[in-house]
């Protein structure tokens, strides 16, 4: 019921500047410079796709060492996330997708709607469910984190120097912040 | 290690009112041996665990502090050693499920730092209000150990005499620290209650380095986690003591389980025993005892201490040890504003309106307190907008939507002791053979009037003021994790276990300072008045000591 | 009986040939004052003055030196115990030549190096503060005894006259009034060299190499010459005030242990036009060249988390340096080690400290904290790491070597390495001179070498016979 309505907002929301979409291991930045978890899973075949799905899906700039986890742990539960993985891409390589409203539409409901949401759910949270023994794979990276890491702490983090978080104003939720 | 035979004095525990007192003792020259029932754990890892968790196990304070085998504390629906370590009962006991760390440190290593003063009134509640008991000595004789406290501990508070609490009582001395900064949605909560509804939101007192290192701890840099540990020590816990406690000759013994306290043919206490992790049993003299493991494990340990000479448990003439058994009875209230406050600023408790706990409805029902606290708010909201599907920018402004405008306030209580809120030894063990506690509780009638008729409708009040969705709910009574009343003061020994210094009616060498101890609560964190009563007794030990030596 | 000779020949020659024999400590507040301020630029109480509560100027502090402890002496004007009985022209000696009233020999951990450089004026205004302007302190100091044959301080004339210049500042008329005035500072009162410029074996100030970088005790004092990749040569004259103010440029450098202390206790209470002057003169001496890498611009952020995050903390992992670090420094220094935005926590790249080849400073930071007290920058603290009773955690020799390297790779000079022993010869205190060992040495042989010599003449005198 709220999908359908969101539909409708995806067509009148204006195009976001993607930003290093698609973009090999970048340096600098605000994620800096990053490694492969393992030289063995940066040369699994499916992860460079699941990246490149990722960052269609998930406007922001993704980690590969975070994504390599990820894709770790959906393959064990999910035999078929490689295929699906492929299918979600052709979907999104077909309508000319840059961003995620380009293309989410056109995914169908089902197995492969399913696995777009488990990504973006992933890449937030940080891990693939609700539960209380999930494995993590991302805590400063989950991006619910960072979407409001301007004006709040991500937690365990400090933020400024003794006492120089006075005064801050109250901030109003847009403009939405760049991560 | 080898252990000084006969110290002076010998500690069970190493929390906040423990690492108190032996730096006391030993700043006076005696001799101390502390046995901690837990591990010695460094703070990277306590950290470290906290990050590790998934998301849908980040609000449970206890998940960063994994109990071991032989100290289990309750880790309840975890699959633990403490699992189905605390055994409650009763109309509330869910309302006592409570949360405390058995590691080298205490539960100092979780807590928010709160530093609440009682009240002159608080202290007079059976004189004043014909319920509950009375303090055994007024207010004005324990505000110097305030004092002492809030100097050891380093606290920060308001300079501003009309912020302080209690309200027009002057202080001896000023707060080490000025008061941290609000959030931006602490400001907007100050000026919302203030406007509307005319009640003061102030700085609360907390255990916290505020503006400048102190202590030789860092200066708090707004982590915002100071539940379940402060990632730099700016926030006071007993561990960081510890080290300071060595350098000044106390021996700390970990992973010690005391099991039985024993007594001589004179009913003094002359040793105590305790399990190692292998099971094996070892014996420690000395010649005066401090027993302060906790609100529940002090009584605990009273109990399995029984022998012939104290059948009923050692301490325990009166058959009050393990009865009383109290909290503060929380109501929490999940809100959902209209408007972004953002709290997630500083720390994770920050003020609260304290005004509202005074006055003549105390002779009907329990006096509450309420605060906003500052917790981020990410955990709390990321599922739910997850799942409303939404993706992309709009996605983003939900979840930034839902984050700066959820909330929580909380109503916190006072409570009576009623010796029928007991804590008792089940007949289930636990992994060294034990007896896991149980406790049964019932926040009674003068608690569940006072959701009724006061802190109930002055929320629903404070959420419209503050422009929510809808009326907040709570789920009930939970724990403040504040636990008093176990080895209840006074100054009749057939109704109390410990004098005004915390010393047993019945053991002149077995001291009993903290929680348990208090023989009324207040709505405020317990916490500096357990260590004020940490700071009586080490000086009744310190005058006993010479006198009979 | 000879040490005494030795002493009052020049005592009565710095007699003979000082103005100041017979001149008395002033009372006049103003000159008082001029008095405290040198001493503030000069930095007594970093030695003199215990910490923790010790009373101003009254000694007892212990100065770890490469050849063993240096108990700093009482300066008050005490009687019995401090400088109580000293004339101008004993304060100005013990100032300029090394030698106390009783004509001992003072060790150059009392820079008189540098304060012989004190003019007239400058050495009366102190001795005037210091009989006026401080509370005597009647309380006896430790005895200094240095291994043999350190310990033989009539030694110290020889040295005196093999690199002691005592000569007091002379202006260049070809530089400005604040070029002279900032040489004057920097060579006199503050004493940069003491600190920044290497050693010779003998333990002398190595003049061609000044101000080049030099290691004192466990911190590594840098190459502060004006080359634009060794030293200080891309700051502003801004900058280094700044610096000097308040131990901070964001983004480059902090201060840290002793550079720490002369910031807390001295450079700050400097005005401004004093702070310009110093800028100006250090920032015209010849630069050095001594390594290939700016310090200021190396590393950036990046992060190892999602090699163990998740998984249970002791697990194996390869990346333990990531871990430590995430565990220990994150929640001040940033997951990415950017800091934080206000620039107060600093980054761990675009840091000389990570981007230092020598890393004595890296490891000091970790095991010993930072500890800076400004009014322009606050009190800033970085609790330790070593053994103290306040460390925040107490790491091992490898992990601080695991740490160090991962911060060198990941966010400084990835061609530096920390060995796990280097670490132990910092949290000793630096390394030892071999000085000691070597003058014994030298002493034996030459002493071996007289007996053979008298052995060889009894012998022949014995043949002739």
């Amino acid at each position: 019921m709220s999908r359908n309505n969101n539909e409708r907002e995806l067509q009148s929301l204006s195009r976001r500047k993607l930003l290093k979409a698609g973009a090999a291991l970048g340096a600098g930045g605000l994620l800096g410079v990053q490694l492969p978890v393992s030289a063995a899973l940066a040369a699994e075949p499916g992860v460079a796709p699941f990246m490149e799905l990722s960052r269609l899906l998930v406007n922001h700039q993704l980690d590969e060492g975070v994504g390599q986890r990820m894709w770790q742990l959906l393959q064990q539960e999910n035999a078929q996330l490689d295929r699906q993985v492929s299918a979600v891409l052709e979907i999104a390589h077909a309508n000319n997708a840059k961003i995620v409203e380009d293309f989410f539409p056109a995914i169908p409901e089902g197995e492969l709607q399913d696995l777009a949401y488990q990504v973006i759910f992933g890449w937030y949270a940080g891990c693939l469910n609700t539960s209380k023994t999930a494995e993590s794979f991302a805590f400063a990276q989950a991006l619910t984190f960072q979407n409001t890491a301007d004006v709040i702490s991500i937690p365990s983090y400090g933020r400024t120097g003794p006492n120089e978080w006075a005064d801050r104003p109250n901030v109003p939720v847009l403009p939405l912040r760049d991560f | 290690m080898s252990l000084p035979s006969n110290s002076d004095v010998v500690i069970v525990g190493t929390g906040v009112v423990a690492a108190v007192v032996a730096e006391q003792l030993l700043d006076a020259g005696l001799s101390v041996v502390m046995l901690e029932a837990g591990p010695r754990v460094s703070r990277a890892e306590i950290v470290e665990n906290y990050r590790n968790l998934p998301l849908g196990n980040k609000g449970n304070a206890i998940a960063s502090y994994p109990s071991k085998p032989w100290a289990p504390h309750p880790e309840p629906n975890s699959g633990r050693p403490g699992d189905d370590y605390l055994q409650v009962s009763g109309p509330n006991g869910i309302g006592y499920l409570q949360s405390y760390v058995r590691y080298a440190g205490g539960s100092t290593w979780h807590w928010a730092g709160t530093s609440w003063r009682l009240t002159p009134e608080d202290m007079r509640l059976n004189s004043n209000f014909g319920v509950g008991r009375d303090w055994p000595f007024p207010y004005e004789e324990l505000e110097p150990y305030y004092v002492k406290t809030e100097y050891k501990l380093g606290i920060c508070g308001p300079s501003d005499e009309a912020e302080q609490w209690p309200q027009g009582v002057p202080r001896s001395a000023p707060y080490p620290m000025p008061e941290l900064p609000f959030s931006p949605g602490e400001n907007k909560f100050t000026d919302v209650v203030r406007d509307k509804l005319g009640l003061r939101n102030v700085h609360v007192a907390q255990a916290r380095n505020s503006g400048t290192a102190y202590d030789n701890r860092p200066a708090c840099c707004s982590s915002n986690n100071c539940v379940p540990v402060c990632p730099v020590g700016a926030k006071y816990d007993a561990a960081t003591a510890l080290g300071r406690l060595e350098a000044k000759g106390a021996k700390i013994l970990h992973n010690a389980v005391v099991y039985k306290v024993e007594t001589n043919a004179q009913n003094q206490v002359e040793a105590v025993n305790y399990l190692d992790p292998d099971k094996q049993s070892h014996r420690v003299t000395g010649k005066t005892f401090v027993l302060a493991c906790n609100g529940i494990e002090t009584p605990k340990l009273l109990l399995m201490s029984a022998d012939d000479r104290n059948p009923n448990g050692l301490a325990n003439s009166s058959d009050q040890v393990g009865r009383n058994m109290m909290d503060h009875p929380q109501l929490a209230y999940k809100i959902k504003l209209k408007e972004p406050y953002w709290t997630g600023v500083g720390p994770v408790v920050n003020s609260g309106i304290m005004e509202t706990s005074q006055g003549d409805y105390r002779a009907r029902h329990a006096a509450a307190y309420f605060r906003f606290n500052n917790f981020a708010q990410n955990r709390f909201v990321t599922f739910d907008t997850l799942q409303q599907g939404l993706v992309g920018k709009a996605l983003d402004e939900q979840l930034r939507h839902n984050t700066g405008t959820s909330g929580m306030i909380v109503a916190a209580h006072e409570i009576l002791p009623d010796p029928n809120n007991r804590l008792t030894l089940s007949d289930k063990k636990d992994w060294l053979g034990l007896p896991k506690p149980a406790v049964h509780y019932d926040v009674g009638d003068y608690v569940r009037r006072s959701a009724e008729e006061f802190s109930g409708p002055m929320i629903q009040r404070i959420a419209e003021a503050m422009g929510v969705l809808e009326a907040p709910k709570t789920v009930g009574f939970r724990p403040s994790k504040h636990i008093m009343g176990g080895t209840i003061m006074g100054t009749d020994s057939s109704n109390s276990v410990v004098d005004d210094v915390c010393r047993s009616h019945d053991h002149a060498n077995l001291f009993l300072p903290g929680g348990g101890a208090m023989p009324s609560t207040a709505t405020g964190n317990s916490t500096i008045t357990m260590v004020a009563l940490g700071f009586r007794a080490a000086e009744a030990i310190v005058q006993q000591m010479k006198a009979g030596a | 009986m000879m040490k005494k000779l030795t002493a009052s020949l020049i005592f009565g020659a710095s007699v003979l040939l000082s103005p100041l024999a017979l001149a008395a400590a002033s009372d006049d507040p103003a000159v008082i004052a001029k008095g405290e301020y040198l001493a503030e630029a000069s930095d007594c109480t970093a030695c003199h003055t215990q910490e923790h509560g010790g009373k101003p100027f009254a000694g007892g502090k212990a100065i770890h030196s490469p050849v063993g402890e240096i108990f700093a002496t009482n300066i008050t004007p005490s009687k019995q115990f401090g400088i109580g009985n000293y004339s101008e022209e004993q304060f100005a000696n013990a100032l300029r030549n090394g030698v106390a009233a009783d004509g001992s020999r003072l060790y150059p951990a009392m820079p008189y190096t540098a304060y012989a450089k004190l003019t007239d004026e400058d050495i009366h205004a102190l001795y005037s503060y210091f009989m006026h302007g401080v509370e005597p302190v009647d309380n006896p100091t430790s005895e200094t005894v240095l291994p043999f044959p350190m310990n033989l301080r009539f030694s110290m004339a020889i040295w005196n006259t093999l690199f002691h210049d005592n000569k007091s500042h002379q202006d260049d008329p070809s530089k400005s009034e604040e070029w002279n005035r900032g040489r004057y500072l920097v060579e006199g009162p503050t004493h940069c060299s003491t600190c920044h410029t290497p050693r010779g074996f003998m333990m002398q100030e190595l003049g061609d190499q000044n101000l080049a970088g030099a290691q004192v005790g466990p911190w590594y004092a840098p190459n502060i010459t004006p080359d634009e990749v060794s030293g200080i040569g891309s700051w502003s004259k801004a900058e280094l005030v700044e610096y000097l103010k308040t131990g901070r440029i964001e983004g480059k450098a902090q201060a840290a242990g002793s550079m720490a202390e002369a910031v807390t206790n001295s450079f700050q209470h400097l005005t401004d036009e004093d702070l310009n002057a110093i800028a100006e003169y250090v920032m015209s001496v010849p630069a050095i060249n001594n390594a290939s890498e700016d310090r200021f611009t190396q590393g950036e952020a990046g992060n190892q988390l999602a090699q163990f995050r998740g998984k249970a903390f002791d697990a194996e992992t390869e990346a333990e340096g990531a871990r430590i670090y995430s565990g220990n420094c994150a929640a001040c220094h940033g997951y990415n080690g950017q800091g934080t935005d206000d620039g107060y926590y600093p980054s761990m790249f675009n840091n000389s400290v990570t981007g230092e080849e020598n890393t004595s400073n890296l490891i000091a930071a970790i095991i010993y904290g930072v500890h800076r007290e400004t009014e322009a920058g606050g009190n800033v603290f970085m609790p330790p790491f070593g053994d103290q009773p306040n460390a925040l955690n107490s790491l091992s020799d490898e992990q601080i070597a695991t740490l160090s390297n991962y911060l060198m790779d990941s966010y400084g000079l990835a061609s530096a390495e920390v060995t796990p022993e280097q670490v132990a010869v910092i949290r000793a205190g630096g390394e030892k001179s071999p000085l000691v060992q070597q003058a014994r040495i030298g002493m034996a042989a030459g002493a071996a070498v007289v007996v053979l010599l008298l052995l060889g003449f009894v012998l022949r005198r014995k043949r002739r016979k």
